[in-house]
């Protein structure tokens, strides 16, 4: 029997190695203290979990199915490519598990109002209705760009009655919608509970929302042990600020000498022009409270990141992922723009299902080792998201 | 730790008065001519912004006036030879006033830890203010900050604990800097009813669990604010109100007689 690997992060400061940690201004630190306190207190508390796990079950609909995409295998003619379908979550992808999990922490720490940042609109559609579940106050930040770029997640937010504030700073995308949220949290620090939505920012986030997405890979880990009786060979996710990945591989890490764990970055235009490639291209910096690594200049200017996909659009990565990389548990590569169209292009005529464009990124992977690798072996792939949210953006680039 | 202008500087029994500047703003130019400016109107201290693209804690004053210094092609390389020129009385009058760089942990790694250190020091640093970097990420960098002879002040903000002000006051090597309120910089929030008590209360508690000094900065703007805050603590920083009231100025010479008359109103 194959070795498993132990691993345990982060430490009790939120290191992963030289990773994460909390880089915050004073005015932050009671915050994220206070935060950390009460979720570690309900993380071992029955009647928490089972309150999360009653409305992931009841309301989000999960266990997710764990699918074997027989056409798309077929066509890419190796390895058996499953996709564990997070786009069939209530809002269409995975962002909903953290959100649920980091209102009821909200909610029992008595705060009425609620901030978060957004990109593809994906993680501000899901805390704006876990807010419209609980009767809280709700403000999502998001730049102007990604509005222009994700109008109908726009219109749903509003719709649940969510106030949306445009970012005009910067690049006017993630990045800058983070900072925002931040500054809001700084401002408003007694009565604001601020979700964060992807594993990046300050201890403890990176860890919590890790902990609370960790119920993809549970979940898959399982399904892939009873319908195809094995482990698989490969796991597939891709990687913005990497809550979905980080979801996936985390019950997996155990495994990773016998599955080889693979994360896919933005490449956007091309990893010598624009694209949003932290951990392929990044140094390592400070970016939003946490040591990770970065796409900056020379004088440690936080640069524009860019890919088709608004969710991937930011410019650092989780410290977890720069640790997980370090260590080489799990490997990082990254997809083009125009590959992950045609993944999405290929997944919708094959199988039916359009996929956001972020997973995309991960499908065009999976197609690509599939086709190298024996019939009997098995690729799992974290379909993140449906592409709902990117029809226009679809509509535009293959001419529809 | 070596003696520098900024130790010197508190073992006066003077309230102090202290200015946030950001180099090159808002004209390329304007550092030395503002230096020079200020150290003339009475300036204890002048913090330098060494300019972030993603100032987490910064309201929107400061936020442009950091893009505008990286469009002016600032940075920390860049402030160390204007920082070394105003010592030198290089393009304006010699620079005596203490200087303490403020800015994020980011362009300070980037430029690489104790060349950071080294190189500042040559340049005619004093100090290093990183608001980012708390006790719990900094030992080291304390540390060597200290092997270099360079004064490290860290904030203190209204939610901070007593206990922690303790640990803030124990390892800021001159002065604490204590956060006015619960915000980012340059907010009207010191303006809301009721927050002259707060304020009092707050500062009271800093002095009891303080033993060494400390200044008083966020959104003090004017003549009537530093007073206040000379009165409960040992000085005032004017940062965003000294930037707005140059964000006009049109050449560096017009930049620095504007923060010259400001600065004048504030004493």
């Amino acid at each position: 029997m194959t070795q498993k690997v132990t691993y345990s992060a982060p430490d009790e400061f939120g290191h992963f190695g030289i990773f994460g940690g909390k880089f915050i201004p004073e005015t932050l630190v009671k915050n994220a203290a206070d935060l950390e306190e009460e979720y570690l207190k309900a993380k071992d508390d029955p009647e928490f979990r089972q309150t999360l796990d009653n409305l992931l079950r009841h309301y989000v609909g999960r266990p997710t199915p764990l699918y074997h995409a027989l056409r798309l295998s077929e066509k890419q003619g190796g390895a058996e490519i499953w996709l564990k379908r997070e786009d069939l979550c209530h809002t269409g992808a995975h962002k909903i598990n953290n959100a649920l999990g980091q209102v009821l922490l909200a909610k029992r720490m008595g705060k009425k109002r609620i901030i978060a940042e957004t990109g593809a609109g994906q993680h501000g559609v899901a805390t704006a209705t876990v807010c419209a579940l609980f009767g809280l106050d709700c403000i999502v930040y998001m730049g102007e760009e990604d509005i222009r770029r994700q109008a109908p997640n726009v219109a749903r937010m509003k719709l649940l009655g969510a106030q949306v504030r445009p970012v005009s700073a910067g690049s006017r995308t993630l990045k800058d919608a983070t900072s925002e949220a931040i500054r809001d949290w700084m401002n408003n620090p007694e009565e604001t509970f601020y979700i964060v939505g992807s594993v990046i920012g300050m201890h403890p986030y990176p860890m919590m929302v890790r902990d609370f997405q960790a119920v993809i890979g549970r979940e898959a880990r399982q399904q892939v042990l009873e319908q195809a009786g094995r482990l698989p060979d490969v796991v597939v996710a891709c990687v913005g600020g990497g809550s979905n990945a980080i979801g996936m591989f985390y019950e997996f890490l155990p495994d990773a000498k016998e599955v080889e764990l693979i994360g896919v970055e933005a490449a956007g235009e091309g990893l010598d022009a624009r694209h949003a490639a932290s951990l392929t291209k990044g140094e390592i910096g400070v970016l939003h409270g946490s040591m990770m690594k970065l796409l900056q200049d020379e004088h440690g200017q936080v640069q524009e990141a860019h890919s088709i996909s608004a969710g991937l659009d930011y410019p650092g990565v989780g410290p977890e992922h720069c640790y997980l990389q370090k260590l080489g548990l799990v490997s990082y590569t990254s997809t083009t723009d125009r590959e992950a169209l045609a993944a999405l292009d290929a997944l919708a005529k094959t199988e039916g299902i359009i996929c956001a464009l972020e997973s995309a990124h991960a499908v065009h992977y999976a197609m690509k080792r599939a086709a190298e690798m024996p019939k009997e072996s098995i690729i799992v792939v974290n379909l993140s998201g449906r592409g709902d949210k990117d029809m226009g953006t679809i509509m535009e680039e293959l001419k529809l | 730790m070596k003696e520098n202008r900024i130790t010197r500087l508190v073992k006066q029994d003077k309230k102090l008065l202290i200015a946030y500047y950001m180099p090159e703003f808002p004209v390329p130019g304007a550092t030395l001519p503002v230096l020079e400016a200020l150290q003339e109107s009475g300036a204890d201290l002048i913090e330098l912004g060494m300019p972030y693209s993603d100032p987490i804690g910064d309201g929107p004053v400061i936020q442009d006036a950091a893009h505008k210094a990286i469009s002016h092609g600032v940075h920390v390389g860049s402030i160390f030879e204007m920082v070394r020129k105003a010592r030198n009385g290089e393009g304006c009058k010699k620079i005596t006033t203490p200087i303490l760089l403020m800015g994020y942990s980011n362009p300070l790694i980037a430029y690489g830890g104790d060349c950071f250190m080294d190189d500042a020091v040559r340049a005619g640093v004093d100090g290093l203010l990183i608001p980012d970097l708390p006790p719990e990420e900094s030992e080291d960098f304390l540390e060597r900050a200290k092997h270099f002879g360079l004064s490290v002040i860290y904030l203190i903000s209204p939610v901070t604990p007593p206990e922690r002000i303790e640990l803030i006051d124990s390892m800021s090597t001159d002065f604490s800097y204590c956060i006015a309120v619960n915000a980012t910089t340059g907010t009207g929030k010191l303006d809301a009813a009721g927050m002259d008590e707060k304020i009092a209360e707050y500062l009271k508690r800093v002095r009891q669990h303080a033993k060494k000094k400390f200044v008083v900065g966020f959104g003090i703007k004017d003549r009537e604010r530093v007073l206040k805050m000379w009165e409960l603590s040992d000085g005032a920083v004017v940062g965003s109100a000294l930037l707005q009231h140059v964000a006009t100025a049109t050449t560096p010479e017009e930049t620095a007689a504007m923060a010259a008359d400001f600065w004048k109103s504030l004493r």
